[in-house]
């Protein structure tokens, strides 16, 4: 059988790659070919927002979701980014969503709902910070105005002290060269993918600031509950496998963006401990955590507040591994 | 009929040339307040669900004024009466397309209702009210749409802002 | 259904749906729909049409369209491009055709405001043309030139489609737009000589008015000055865009805001219908407009999901062939697939199969960007589905009786004059590489 595989994003970066060169091919060879894949990348099939509700549909088989682009949907998806910072290596980050996805039944409970089933996580490499102007930490940003990728990192920003702005996605790159706006906090690979750095030259990293949201792999329900048991025993492995060769690809991708970076005479700067606490400051922190709990109960979640404690709690194992 | 759905028109029209000044005000407000300082946020995705109603909004009055862009020199080659029948046949397709969208547009947005799809942002607003007013514009669409089968376009009629408006 | 079939059975419905008069819009959805029901099943392409017919336009990028529209209602009927054209007439008579090579340069300058090239043409539809068919010059041939000269939105930085292109092929957005810089102009050179040549062999095709040169020399200064408002309006839009007030979607905000101010300023609005009239004439023309972009973008999708685009361009993969033959494989690909497909899904289904292909030849990744954009430009204005072209005929006053067809033919000049200039670009490749290496290296 020939599924299509939806991916809002071009070929040649961290994930599209992976999927196409790794997940997809692995999919055909554990099934012994009896599931071959069609992919559609870059967005000709389904864009960004549509996949969820595309591959629910049926309109493809196999998609990809950013839980950031469905805020109502996956509300429980969201918890995550409510923890600033996270594990450095990609093994302990996929730990940490296996267990939540296990602990916490409301995760796989709203992708149930929107008729698809998680086969596979990957994750965006760490969120930096891409400044015009030259900085060595974070009160770099103070005063200036920053884009971010999503509702509660705007809110991180401005608890650092910049003034958030949501100019469109579309516009950052010409915003960044004309000086509308002073710089972007995104995830690394995909703000280098938009070639942000070549207008925002000055980058503060750390690996420690994971980017927090998963990237949730999934396939239609009514599709995979058709197959056979023996088939969706080997999706499941042929996604484990995969999974287990992104933690080596996660950290590939962040050097092969620095040396690129460094190659093209931009300035890197690792943030220092004292900025890492800034930026995830616990009080602040508290504060937001709690406004997540409120909106994300007026946004359907009723336990809210059980999801967000037993997340600290799994957090601060997975930080201990 | 006609004289109805023709109103409906000329309200929807004149509601969506507001919304145009709209979405032109709330873009101003964006930069202005920036400049100042005081960065509001999603404005861009306001001005876009704006957008949106303009855009299903004003179908149907494309559709009574002849505006929706068609090739006529292949209609325009036929004898008048062979003429007159081809257009009535494609202006019956021209409803069986428009009904398959109303159809596509009106399940999209119970579903958008249903699920409370929301676009992310530093808020999050619902979907569904756009949906439900692109639903209502289609209608209308769907309705003069009907009414055209039996009005089959003039030779050079079609195209171009009328001068109705 | 195999790909083949899938893919000829998705592009003869379009046509003939086209040829028997359909809106073109709802030409693309019927045949779209037709070819997804068959391969997708009834729920599935509800739900592919519902999804496109709401996700594929709600992005701001597409929000900058209708309000250039409006700045062009105001500017028109606000009395403004008549200011311009008069003076440009003024200034420049001696020239044959100027007032078309003044719409071609202005649209080069508004390329480098709006990034779009369909706003262009849509704007420039409905300020230029009926100034130009005032004066007496041909429609075909006016709107041939607008049709054209929008394309440089495209080729002139900011560019949406240059974003696009490196965005599917990793390249750099800053040399991609220093390498458009040089093409757009030389485009623009080449369309003047070519309005000079023509006019100068068939003089009735802009006609100098009845006007005696002693006249247009007595009324000259009173006619440039009256150009002030519009060279404001430039100036402070221009200046906000490259001085970072406003973003690329804003500045069509704030060119709609100053057209409407100078209308009222200038009294040529004077009832408050005067401005309504405009507003409703603007939504009028973005939904015209954007029930074709809708069709078309659903469209393209299906023709995606059918796999011709590319099932066509693998062909070229493992062939022995010489390089040149290879890279005119790959122009004709992109001429083919201009002719019904918008330029976004060219790009996405054909660039990662074309450019490994083309690097692993030798060419420059920066250089083909420049010759891709100009492809899916040129494929703007063929038929049968020219989005520019389309764009223009549902942008102009009803009362200048011009037809689809009429348009495409007075793009023909234009056409061959960009052939010419596509294989000038491909002959020298410094023509677009000279810029990006001088600034970036
Ligand atoms: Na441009
Ligand atoms: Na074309």
């Amino acid at each position: 059988e020939t599924m299509k595989y939806s991916d809002h994003d071009a070929t040649g970066g961290m994930r599209t790659d992976f999927v196409n060169d790794v997940w997809l091919p692995e999919i055909e060879k554990q099934t012994g070919g009896e599931i071959k894949v069609r992919p559609f990348f870059g967005g000709v099939l389904l864009g960004s927002k549509e996949v969820l509700g595309g591959v629910g549909d049926n309109v493809a088989q196999l998609g990809f979701a950013f839980p950031g682009h469905y805020p109502n949907q996956m509300v429980a998806h969201s918890v995550f980014a409510m923890f600033p910072t996270g594990p450095v290596k990609f093994e302990n980050q996929v730990w940490l969503y296996h267990q939540a996805y296990a602990e916490i039944p409301e995760l796989k409970a709203e992708l149930e709902k929107a008729g698809v089933v998680p086969l596979m996580i990957t994750a965006g490499l760490p969120g930096a910070f891409f400044g015009k102007k030259p900085m060595d930490g974070l009160d770099g940003i103070q005063g200036d105005k920053w884009r971010a990728g999503g509702k509660w990192l705007l809110r991180y920003l401005e608890s650092a002290g910049a003034q958030p702005v949501s100019v469109p996605w579309g516009d950052v790159y010409v915003a960044l060269q004309t000086g509308t706006i002073d710089g972007v906090f995104a995830n690394y690979d995909g703000m280098h993918l938009m070639k942000f750095d070549e207008v925002a030259q000055n980058i503060l990293i750390s690996k420690k600031l994971w980017y927090a949201t998963p990237f949730v792999h999934f396939i239609n329900k009514d599709v995979y509950e058709g197959l056979s048991e023996e088939t969706r025993a080997q999706l499941h492995e042929a996604s484990r496998i995969s999974e287990e060769k992104f933690g080596a690809v996660y950290d590939a991708a962040f050097d092969q963006v620095r040396s690129e970076q460094e190659a093209s005479g931009y300035t890197i700067n690792e943030l220092s401990d004292d900025d890492i606490a800034t930026w995830s400051d616990t009080d602040k922190l508290t504060v937001l955590q709690d406004a997540w709990v409120a909106e994300a109960k007026e946004a359907g979640l009723a336990n809210a507040d059980e999801v967000m404690a037993k997340m600290r709690e799994l957090h601060a194992q997975a930080m201990l591994r | 009929m006609q004289r109805l759905v023709s109103v409906a028109n000329s309200a929807l029209s004149a509601f969506s040339g507001w919304l145009m000044l709209l979405m032109m005000l709330i873009l101003v407000a964006d930069f202005v307040a920036r400049l100042f300082g005081f960065p509001l946020q999603d404005m861009a995705q306001i001005s876009v669900f704006v957008m949106m109603i303009v855009i299903y909004l004003g179908f149907s009055g494309c559709e009574e004024n002849r505006e929706h862009v068609a090739l006529e020199f292949v209609t325009n080659a036929l004898p008048d009466r062979l003429r007159r029948k081809v257009l009535i046949f494609a202006q019956c397709l021209a409803v069986i397309a428009v009904a398959i969208l109303l159809y596509a547009v009106t399940v999209n947005a119970l579903k958008a209702y249903r699920t409370n799809e929301a676009i992310a942002g530093a808020m999050q607003i619902p979907t569904w009210p756009t949906k439900f007013l692109m639903v209502l514009g289609m209608v209308v669409f769907l309705l003069q749409a009907i009414l055209n089968v039996a009005r089959p376009v003039e030779r050079g009629e079609g195209g171009g802002v009328g001068d109705k408006i | 259904m195999d790909f083949l079939t899938a893919g000829i059975l998705c592009i003869a419905l379009l046509l003939v749906l086209m040829a028997i008069g359909l809106q073109i819009g709802l030409a693309f959805l019927l045949s779209g729909f037709i070819v997804s029901f068959l391969l997708l099943g009834f729920d599935g392409t509800i739900s592919l049409l519902g999804q496109t017919s709401y996700f594929s336009i709600a992005s701001p990028t597409w929000a900058a369209i209708p309000l250039f529209i409006l700045m062009g209602a105001f500017a028109s009927n606000g009395g403004l491009a008549r200011r311009a054209y008069d003076g440009i007439h003024a200034l420049a008579h001696r020239l044959p055709g100027s007032l078309m090579i003044a719409t071609c340069f202005s649209c080069g300058i508004f390329g480098a405001i709006s990034g779009s090239s369909i706003a262009t043409s849509a704007i420039f539809g409905r300020i230029a043309l009926p100034e130009m068919n005032r004066l007496g010059y041909n429609n075909a041939l006016s709107v041939g030139v607008i049709a054209s000269a929008g394309t440089f939105a495209s080729m002139i930085p900011p560019s949406m489609m240059m974003i696009i292109y490196a965005l599917f092929t990793q390249q750099s957005i800053g040399k991609l737009f220093a390498a458009g810089i040089l093409p757009g102009i030389i485009t623009a050179f080449a369309y003047a000589a070519l309005i000079v040549i023509m006019v100068k062999r068939n003089p009735s095709l802009a006609p100098d008015l009845q006007r005696t040169a002693e006249e247009i020399r007595k009324s000259r200064r009173t006619e440039v000055a009256r150009m002030w408002p519009v060279m404001t309006i430039a100036f402070v839009v221009l200046g906000g865009l490259y001085s970072g007030a406003f973003t690329p979607t804003e500045s069509a905000a704030a060119g709609s805001l100053i057209s409407l101010f100078f209308a009222w300023y200038l009294k040529s609005f004077t009832k408050l219908s005067d401005v309504t009239g405009s507003m409703r004439e603007a939504a009028s023309i973005t939904a015209m407009l954007f029930l074709i972009n809708i069709g078309a973008l659903f469209y393209s999708r299906v023709l995606a999901v059918t796999g011709l685009p590319s099932e066509l361009t693998m062909m070229l993969q493992n062939t022995a062939l010489p390089p040149f033959v290879i890279l005119m494989g790959v122009t004709l690909i992109f001429l083919l697939l201009g002719m019904i497909m918008v330029p976004v899904g060219i790009y996405a289904l054909t660039l990662p199969i074309v450019l490994p292909i083309l690097t692993g030849l030798g060419y420059d990744p920066i250089w083909f960007g420049v010759i891709a954009l100009k492809l899916t430009e040129i494929g703007a204005i063929t038929p049968p589905v020219g989005l520019n072209v389309f764009a223009i005929k549902g942008s102009i006053p009803k009362d200048i009786k011009i037809s689809v067809e009429q348009v495409y033919k007075g793009c023909m000049p234009f056409l061959f004059c960009d052939v010419v200039v596509l294989f000038l670009l491909i002959a020298f490749p410094a023509i677009s590489l000279w810029l990006p290496n001088l600034l970036l290296n």
